[in-house]
């Protein structure tokens, strides 16, 4: 039987457990408790244990979902948790201060895993901030000279966060047929 | 993780690691690391009597007290010491590793404290920080390109991407054109069209207007009109798809006006029939318009040999779906390509492939490659992926889920006035 995992990861509130419950088989385990640090004005609860959950495939395999801490403290985590990763899936908040920042921050973090997987970059919130506009991102990861899909999403939205995943499939691999 | 008795003749074999200052998260963390990358070698233990090794987070505060016990109870403990900081600690047998924590070099090391290897006090492992992509394993080889004929692709493969993308009726945004042989020219003409002579083209011009000047464009077309805002990037129109589609098949040369205006006219200033207006983002718009425009065409003085560039994906959760746009983006960002080597490649009907072209070029973000390298090299096809059969199931998952709803969530909002 053969494991599988893809990383869901982006600042507090980006979304990462509200995505992986949208295409997760069963309900997925997270521990949210009351933040008790700078993130508290973000989200009054923020996930302290993994975001965990699965897509069974026919067969034996199965896809883990993890997300990964929201907060910045916990980032020396994060060689641990992707090891043996598909690729990862960068969710960013539109309504944050610095949003491009964050992406860059999160990129820079992840740069190694990335070079060796694949990336999809997803931007939350667009319909309460609609700046930055996609083709900002867009051209800041051309200046870090990073390839990726970057679309709107809504976590909430099951189409949404498959056609992300899907476009990191395709990254991976464009052969891939339906 | 807390075992078992039936795995206590198990645990025997395997190390037991305890954790100060860790969280929850963080101990999980380690759980995984211990099951998969270290082979089950390790296991997390609550006791630190039990436990032959601890592992300690310097940055959580007040840990020193608790550490400083351990080490009066149990002074032969080996301890891992993380810490951002250069952190030091009076104790023999600590080890200090420096965050972030890179997982071969931690397991490395864990190794060697099980085998009673003598190991530095100070492992920093902070990985370096090479920020160049790694080269890809794509080769390149002199440009000498065949088609295939058409009669090889296969018509399953793209019903079954229609149907799992929900796309019902894709037939009125790529058109039913069969693929023309590549390498006789007079065949060209069956695949061109001019948008600057079609609505489309005056779409285009308008919204450059109104982007540039950051204000408000009117078209007015067969007395309809259409307003574009250039501040907010949207289009607004009380055209609904029935009217707005043969609209795009027509020529209109000139006969399009674009003016700039202040405002969008009140419901009373309207026609009384446009009782409704559909608000869309600007790319949605020019993204379907172009698609109906096209019918599965390229531009007119578009070289079908020289390669082209998608320089960044299209925001395909917000636009009108057509069958492989996800794998043709994909392709498409790795190299340039010519429109012909992508069909062959992705093995799927031309048409997908130039209409998804005209859309993503009426976009701004596809054109052909002006770099003379792209047109004298092509890149190899990738070899597939070890994981491939696992990759497409999982597809075949995600597709199934995005069909049921994406229908839903196409990019337009209605005013009711």
């Amino acid at each position: 039987m053969s494991n599988f995992k893809i990383v869901f990861s982006g600042p507090v509130g980006a979304g990462k457990t509200t995505a992986i419950a949208s295409i997760s088989d069963f309900a997925p385990v997270s521990t949210n408790e009351n933040a008790s640090d700078m993130t508290r004005e973000r989200k009054p609860q923020t996930t302290v244990a993994l975001d965990y959950g699965v897509m069974k495939l026919d067969g034996r395999e199965k896809i883990h979902l993890y997300g990964t801490p929201g907060q910045e403290r916990f980032n020396f985590m994060w060689d641990i948790l992707t090891s043996g990763g598909l690729g990862l899936v960068l969710l960013l908040d539109n309504t944050r201060k610095d949003p491009l920042k964050d992406m860059t921050f999160f990129i820079d973090s992840f740069r190694d895993y990335i070079s060796q997987t694949a990336l999809a970059v997803g931007i939350t919130q667009t319909d309460i901030a609609s700046v930055p506009r996609l083709d900002i991102y867009n051209k800041k990861l051309r200046e870090m000279k990073i390839s990726a899909a970057v679309f709107e999403v809504d976590a909430r939205k099951q189409a949404d966060v498959s056609l992300l995943v899907q476009s990191l499939l395709f990254t991976i691999d464009p052969g891939l047929e339906y | 993780m807390i075992f078992s008795k039936k795995s206590k003749v198990q645990q025997n074999s395997r190390t037991a690691v305890s954790f100060i200052g860790f969280d929850r998260r963080s101990e999980k963390a380690f759980e995984i690391f211990f099951r998969t990358y270290c082979k089950d070698q390790y296991y997390h233990t609550k006791n630190h009597t039990s436990s032959s090794i601890t592992i300690v987070d310097m940055d959580c505060y007040k840990v020193e007290e608790e550490i400083y016990e351990l080490h009066n109870s149990h002074p032969g403990r080996q301890l891992i010491a993380l810490s951002l900081n250069q952190k030091r600690l009076d104790i023999d047998n600590c080890i200090l590793v420096k965050k972030p924590i890179n997982h071969t070099e931690f397991a490395k090391l864990l190794s060697s404290i099980n085998a009673g290897k003598k190991v530095s006090k100070h492992a920093a492992m902070e990985p370096e920080k090479n920020w160049t992509r790694k080269p890809q394993e794509t080769k390149y080889k002199p440009l000498h390109r065949e088609t295939k004929p058409a009669a090889s692709k296969s018509p399953t493969n793209t019903a079954n991407a229609a149907h799992l993308m929900g796309e019902t009726n894709e037939n009125l945004f790529v058109g039913s054109n069969p693929d023309i042989d590549l390498q006789k020219p007079r065949e060209f003409l069956k695949i061109i069209y001019s948008p600057d002579k079609m609505f489309q083209g005056a779409l285009q011009r308008g919204w450059e207007k109104a982007l540039n000047q950051q204000k408000l464009v009117e078209l007015i077309f067969l007395s309809h009109t259409v307003f574009l805002d250039g501040k907010n990037h949207t289009a607004s129109t009380a055209l609904n798809d029935s009217v707005l589609r043969p609209m795009c098949l027509m020529e209109s040369e000139d006969q399009v006006i674009i003016r700039l205006v202040d405002c969008i006219p009140s419901t009373e200033q309207r026609n009384k029939t446009e009782k409704r207006i559909y608000n869309y983002p600007i790319d949605a718009f020019i993204w379907k318009v172009s698609l109906w425009s096209s019918r599965g065409r390229i531009l007119q003085n578009t070289d079908i040999n020289k390669p082209v560039f998608l320089s960044e994906w299209p925001n395909l959760t917000r636009l009108q779906p057509i069958p492989h746009a996800l794998r043709i983006a994909a392709l498409l960002t790795q190299n340039p390509r010519p429109l012909g080597d992508i069909s062959t490649e992705l093995n799927i009907p031309q048409r997908y492939v130039f209409g998804f072209y005209s859309a993503a070029n009426a976009l701004g973000i596809s054109g052909v490659s002006k770099r003379t390298a792209d047109a004298l090299f092509e890149p190899k096809t990738q070899q597939a992926p070890e994981n491939r059969s696992i990759l497409k199931r999982l597809l075949g998952r995600l597709a199934g889920q995005s069909s049921e709803t994406q229908e839903s969530s196409l990019p337009h909002t209605i005013t009711h006035q």
